[in-house]
């Protein structure tokens, strides 16, 4: 198995309900590559992790993970999804969810081992949510909940890393360690996440994934501004503030 | 309260109606509360209401065509799983129609129910009985039904706690995770069905939504893991049976109305003592 693709994406297609949403995409992610997917709202980037989890079929084409089929696959790959529609009144602790992680091994029906409780305590700890491992579900932030699904990801201990918006509702501290923390997981797992925030990502991303019905794939430095601020025109006021104020300067000067 | 307990020695019947009320407070207890947790409280009524069909054939078949080795519980079981298993599906398959099929199970069940009910000998007794429940009325043999159905339960929630609290707390991280969703889910819903069997024989087919929700409701407010709201729901609902069997062993009330009514007040109860509780702690934010 010398060199299979984490990913392998051939001539897909899919649509909802008759509305195409990717349309003839190819994608490879090599094995231990770190990507950054980006691309307007309603482009297909959910659509297609979900192609990717075997969450969904595509209409034609072939979706391949670890050259097998996803869902196969799936023991190996960690999920943190963009939204989700979980009850916030469910009886639970932060503990409890990360733990989840660990479904899907052998024996984990009844009772978690110390293993699996070891597991979902390091990945507490490097979301920085160590000290709300007993708290309630319903008690944590916006921001909060959005560590507690990466930490749950995380303890799935994959060898693939889907996050789609990780660092939404997160405050710019927190956002900076938990680059730190993906910065320290470059080479030792294949990672694809989805962000809208390419002023970090930016400094350790090789590849950029951009989805918006069809897939184009730029080396980071191909990325200009005026094509992410064409996409994030309302919603990224960093990139665009930044570069209006070089202008001024010039203007100025 | 004495009196209950000095009637409990004395006759056998009262004592298997305590029984029957044990058995059930912890079937509803547990599956109680993966209901709550789980919002499925309809899928458990449309299932309670089915539960009717099976005894009125079942009755229907005992008593017209002397069908011995049967009993009105066996009947109850099947029904209850085959709506079940029907809802399950359906929902599973067709995600926007789940509240008519619901409804439809609910309705065709009772109808079903009736009209075997009135092509049987005496039968506005069974019904009485079918629908507001007899708990005084429990055989020896249909606690051993309930004991075995009990540790069923049991046994299938301890042996998949984790994949049970994941499918209902997050289905589609449970499914990335390679866990069978349908599968459990369908599994979930034999067990509410089964456990509404349970529940049919303390307080009938109309009140049971009552009794599989109320306690499970009453210790989520105080619970801060599942584990603990199982165990508060089977207590609190321990304490409502036990209750209301010695109301109305007291007033001569009808057993099931009166565990249901002191399940009805101590759920508003929880609410205002839970409200005061957080006022007290944090008097700003409220």
């Amino acid at each position: 198995m010398a060199n299979v693709a984490a990913i392998n994406l051939e001539n897909v297609t899919f649509s909802y309900n008759g509305g195409v949403v990717l349309d003839k995409v190819d994608l490879t992610v090599a094995e231990n590559d770190f990507v950054w997917m980006v691309g307007p709202n309603g482009g297909g980037k959910t659509t297609l992790l979900k192609l990717v989890l075997g969450l969904l079929m595509p209409d034609s084409g072939h979706v391949r993970v670890f050259g097998q089929t996803p869902k196969t696959m799936r023991g190996r790959i960690g999920y943190m999804p963009q939204q989700t529609s979980l009850d916030l009144h469910f009886p639970i602790t932060v503990m409890d969810v990360a733990l989840m992680g660990r479904l899907g091994r052998a024996g984990s029906g009844g009772r978690y081992n110390a293993a699996d409780r070891k597991a979902a305590e390091k990945a507490l700890e490097q979301v920085g949510l160590a000290d709300s491992a007993r708290q309630l579900f319903s008690e944590l932030s916006g921001g909060q909940q959005r560590r507690m699904y990466i930490a749950r990801a995380l303890t799935c201990e994959p060898d693939l890393l889907i996050l789609d918006e990780p660092t939404a509702n997160i405050d710019q501290l927190l956002q900076r360690e938990l680059y730190q923390l993906f910065e320290s997981l470059l080479g030792r797992m294949t990672v694809v996440m989805v962000s809208h925030d390419p002023a970090f990502v930016g400094q350790f991303v090789k590849q950029v994934v951009c989805v918006n019905r069809t897939v184009d794939v730029h080396p980071t430095g191909e990325v200009s501004s005026e094509m992410l601020g064409e996409w994030y025109r309302d919603r990224d006021l960093r990139i665009v503030r930044h570069d209006r104020r070089f202008t001024n300067g010039e203007d100025h000067a | 309260m004495p009196d209950l307990l000095s009637a409990i020695l004395e006759y056998a019947f009262i004592r298997n109606a305590l029984i029957a009320g044990l058995l059930a407070a912890v079937a509803c207890g547990v599956v109680g509360s993966f209901v709550v947790a789980r919002r499925i409280t309809y899928v458990a009524g449309g299932i309670a209401h089915s539960v009717l069909g099976g005894m009125g054939i079942a009755g229907y078949l005992i008593a017209v065509h002397n069908w011995d080795a049967v009993t009105p519980l066996y009947g109850a079981i099947a029904a209850a799983l085959l709506a079940a298993v029907v809802i399950g599906w359906v929902t599973l398959r067709a995600r926007q129609r789940e509240d008519t099929i619901i409804g439809a199970v609910w309705a065709v069940g009772m109808a079903t129910g009736i009209l075997f009910i009135s092509q049987t000998p005496g039968y506005n007794q069974e019904l009485m009985s079918y629908l507001f429940g007899n708990i005084l009325m429990v055989s020896d043999s249909d606690l051993s039904i309930l004991l075995g159905l009990d540790l069923l339960i049991v046994a299938l929630t301890l042996l998949l706690y984790n994949r049970f609290l994941a499918v209902c707390f997050d289905a589609e991280f449970a499914r990335v995770r390679g866990i069978r969703v349908e599968v459990y889910y369908i599994l979930l819903l034999c067990l509410a069905a089964l456990t509404v069997v349970v529940l049919v024989t303390v307080v009938g087919v109309v009140l049971v939504i009552a009794l599989l929700t109320l306690p499970a409701a009453v210790a989520g407010l105080f619970s801060r893991t599942f584990r603990q709201m199982m165990i508060g729901a089977v207590a609190f609902c321990i304490f409502f049976i036990i209750a209301g069997l010695a109301v109305s062993y007291e007033t001569n009330f009808p057993a099931g109305a009166t565990i249901v009514l002191i399940a009805g007040v101590s759920y508003v109860l929880a609410i205002v003592v839970r409200w005061l509780i957080r006022r007290h702690r944090n008097p700003i934010a409220h």
